[in-house]
């Protein structure tokens, strides 16, 4: 199933999580960026410190043999270690030889920083030694077997860096001399740990023990290299690894030196982690901001479009004012499309209408046409109507509902049957009744149409009296509105001036008399007074004067 | 260890020497064998003293490496010899001679020929003695009763040396210059050939010396090559 999600949270999603996904990208670029720099710097201090520190350890060894040099020249060693060319080792008198040089050392050794004296013969065995401990200097017991006079030895389970001097008899070496400190491994990677190497295997290192078989194995796979630096993997730690050089140690022995790069980073990055911090939260804000301002800048004027239309739809009627200012293109297309369809629908509307009306005056027509009397009726009524509310001032738009309304004011006889309609002579009780009724069967009729509603009251109202006693409802004076009292006068006069089947048409005085006699109590006297000067301007008052003469008026008003 | 034969000399057997006593008689010759490989200790170019200076326009031969040896023989019974005195002088900070051979109950006298202050020690156990520093011009003077080797020292230059070989009997010697050497009239009886060389130390072998002939030895001595400058 297609999961469904509204517009402004389809849009918010995707351009908020396009635009992390961009933050998170670019961080974990400048991340990158950052390690490499931080490798080479590291590189770099490690090739300088390195160098050094080798210089250092060059011209320690440089002082030390210049000062060896010295002590070798000492007579008192030399005639012991003569004597062992009379007294080979282990023959009697060699043990007093050994102390005698062991004497010797001591007495050099005072006040030097060596730990480890060692002498040798001239075949390259040891033959006396010294040792420093915390409680002080001891002969070394028991002298190692063999000694190869190197940078780096190891005598007793320590480790010694080792400067190595002849100790020569004119042209003759007696032996050798050697002078040691013990070698610190830890000093030579101040800040981070330390590996010696020797033929593959690891001699001395500051890494834990448990670690030394992954070291070992990482260095010797990836850093054969002697000059350059490479990475390994302690613990999930990453290092970066650099051969320390060593210009006096044999190829066997490396020194490497190790850096936690992680722990370089986080130094680096422990300044500007706020900064980090901050520019993600701003990041994340502007995002989720820009996301919500761009979401909303899509969907309101849709969400508008949409309000608009429900309002049309309980409203009924569909308005032809969609905006069309609107910033986003699509949507002015949008509004003036439903502008152009609300037009054509309003306009069908009107045509609609239209045809109604046209129905209908039709029909009010057939229905005067049924008796001879009433031809012509309507259009009178509602022509004298029309008169009369121009006089009046009334503004267009009533003037044209009255003039439609007058045409269709009798509608309702359709449901009065003829013979009480066409009847000669006197109605009784009943017939009456029926003839009262139609005002409500023409409301009745055109009430289905929405559009004809403004010609309700006429059709309705049109036999209500000014004093109320009219009907179907007995409305006084302003109760009934001012066009259908208009019309009410103008039905009257038409009735009560044509030929009707139970009588003549009146006489003008007798008209007249009628009309006035109506005054205030079937008419509305201002319309009275309008319709008579109307009547007067049509040149026909004098005729009407000169007869004045109706009893019948009253059931004419009715029945008209 | 590869070794390379240096001695070249061949011992020219000069034939029955017969003696009227009918006494016997050791002859033999001394190789120098040199170990060809770099001496263990390599002195760094610059160390800022070498080993004391070498008599000018002197490299080592092998008939030096001969004058460094000696050869003299021991008996199981206290043959007397006539005490002689010899002389091992300071000068040009040097012992002269290097080597000083002497029987034993002989006196060695030590003039100090140089300009200055002098010493001479020894720590060998066939006679230790100091005879303190001493001026230019004067001299002090030792009897030594023991037969061995005395090496000697000065306590001011570090680089003086000298040997003073005390013979137990009269038969005493240094290899010619081709490295031969030869005990006649000897009587019949055991001896032992002592060859003492003074980088590579002692050399003992037990011979029996009939009336009849001559009995003939060979002494190989390794010897190890000076250092490098």
């Amino acid at each position: 199933m297609k999961p469904r999600v509204s517009l402004p949270t389809r849009i918010f999603l995707i351009s908020f999580v396009t635009v992390c996904l961009v933050a998170g990208a670019g961080f974990w670029a400048l991340n990158q960026a950052l390690r490499g720099k931080i490798n080479e710097r590291l590189k770099e201090s490690f090739q300088m410190s390195g160098k050094l520190l080798d210089d250092v350890a060059a011209h320690y060894r440089k002082r030390s043999i210049q000062m060896l040099s010295v002590i070798s020249e000492n007579a008192g060693l030399k005639a012991a270690m003569g004597l062992l060319r009379e007294v080979p080792p282990g023959q009697e008198g060699s043990v007093q030889i050994r102390r005698t040089i062991e004497a010797n050392l001591f007495e050099i050794g005072r006040g030097l920083e060596y730990q480890l004296m060692l002498v040798t013969d001239s075949g390259g065995r040891p033959v006396a030694g010294t040792v420093n401990r915390i409680w002080g200097t001891i002969p070394v017991e028991p002298l190692p077997s063999s000694f190869d006079p190197s940078p780096l030895i190891e005598v007793q389970g320590t480790l010694y860096e080792a400067t190595t001097v002849p100790i020569n008899l004119g042209t003759e070496n007696l032996g050798s001399l050697t002078v040691a400190r013990e070698f610190d491994i830890a000093s030579w990677s101040p800040s981070g740990e330390t590996v010696l190497l020797y033929q593959g295997k690891i001699l001395r290192s500051t890494f834990p023990a448990s670690v030394l078989p992954g070291v070992e194995s990482q260095l010797t796979r990836h850093c054969t290299d002697q000059q350059e630096s490479c990475e390994i993997t302690v613990n999930g730690e990453s290092y970066l690894v650099h051969p320390l050089e060593r210009t006096d140690w044999e190829s066997d022995k490396k020194l490497f030196g190790f850096q936690s790069l992680d722990a370089a980073m986080d130094d680096f990055t422990r300044d500007f982690v706020g900064v980090f911090i901050w520019i993600g939260v701003a990041g994340m804000m502007g995002a989720l901001l820009l996301a919500f301002v761009g979401a909303r800048s899509v969907s309101k004027p849709i969400t508008d479009l949409i309000l608009r239309l429900k309002a049309s739809q309980t409203a009924g009627r569909l308005a032809a004012d969609f905006p069309t200012d609107s910033a986003i293109e699509e949507m002015n297309l949008l509004a003036s499309t439903m502008n152009e369809a609300a037009q054509a629908l309003a306009e069908s509307n009107r045509q609609l209408d239209k045809a109604n009306l046209e129905f209908l005056e039709t029909m009010a027509r057939a229905l005067d046409a049924r008796d001879p009397y009433t031809a012509g009726h309507s259009d009178r009524v509602s022509a004298n109507s029309t008169a009369i509310a121009h006089t009046m001032g009334l503004p267009d738009r009533e003037v044209e509902i009255i003039r439609i309304g007058a045409k269709m004011h009798d509608i309702g006889k359709i449901g009065v049957p003829d013979t009480v309609l066409q009847k000669r002579g006197p109605l009784n009780e009943e017939e009456f009744a029926l003839i009262k009724l139609h005002p409500q069967i023409g409301k009745r009729i055109l009430e289905k149409v929405g559009s004809f509603r403004d010609y309700l009251p006429i059709v309705e109202l049109h036999h209500e009296d000014y004093d109320g006693r009219g009907y179907p409802y007995g409305l006084t004076g302003e109760q009934v509105p001012l066009g259908v009292r208009i019309v009410h006068v103008a039905d009257v006069y038409d009735a009560i001036t044509s030929d009707r089947a139970y009588r003549a048409a009146m006489q003008p005085g007798q008209v007249l008399e009628i009309l006035t006699r109506g005054i205030g109590t079937q008419f509305d006297p201002e319309v009275i007074a309008v319709f008579l000067t109307l009547l007067r301007e049509r040149q026909t008052l004098e005729r009407l004067l000169g007869e004045a003469q109706s009893e019948v008026c009253y059931e004419d008003s009715i029945r008209s | 260890m590869r070794r390379f034969a240096l001695i070249l000399g061949t011992l020219a057997c000069s034939g029955a020497l017969l003696n009227a006593a009918g006494a016997g008689e050791i002859k033999g010759h001394v190789l120098i064998s040199r170990r060809l490989t770099k001496p263990r200790v390599s002195v760094p170019s610059y160390q800022i003293r070498g080993p004391s200076a070498l008599p000018p326009g002197a490299p080592l031969t092998l008939a030096d490496e001969f004058k460094k040896t000696t050869i003299y023989l021991e008996t199981a019974s206290a043959i007397p010899a006539t005490p002689v005195a010899a002389s091992l002088s300071q000068k040009g900070q040097r012992f002269e001679p290097g080597i000083v051979i002497i029987p034993v109950g002989s006196a060695v006298s030590f003039p100090n020929q140089d300009p200055i202050f002098h010493n001479v020690f020894s720590l060998s156990p066939a006679r230790q003695f100091d005879l303190g520093y001493y001026p230019a011009g004067q001299s002090r003077e030792l009897k030594f009763d023991q037969a061995g080797i005395v090496q000697v020292y000065c306590h001011l230059h570090p680089d003086m040396n000298a040997v003073i070989i005390v013979a137990p009997t009269p038969w005493y010697l240094q290899p010619d210059a081709s490295g031969s050497f030869s005990f006649p009239s000897l009587p019949a009886g055991p001896y032992t050939v002592v060859v003492w060389h003074r980088s590579a130390g002692f050399f003992r072998r037990s011979v029996e010396v009939s009336d009849q002939n001559a009995v003939e030895l060979s002494f190989e001595i390794p010897v190890q090559e000076a250092p490098d400058r």
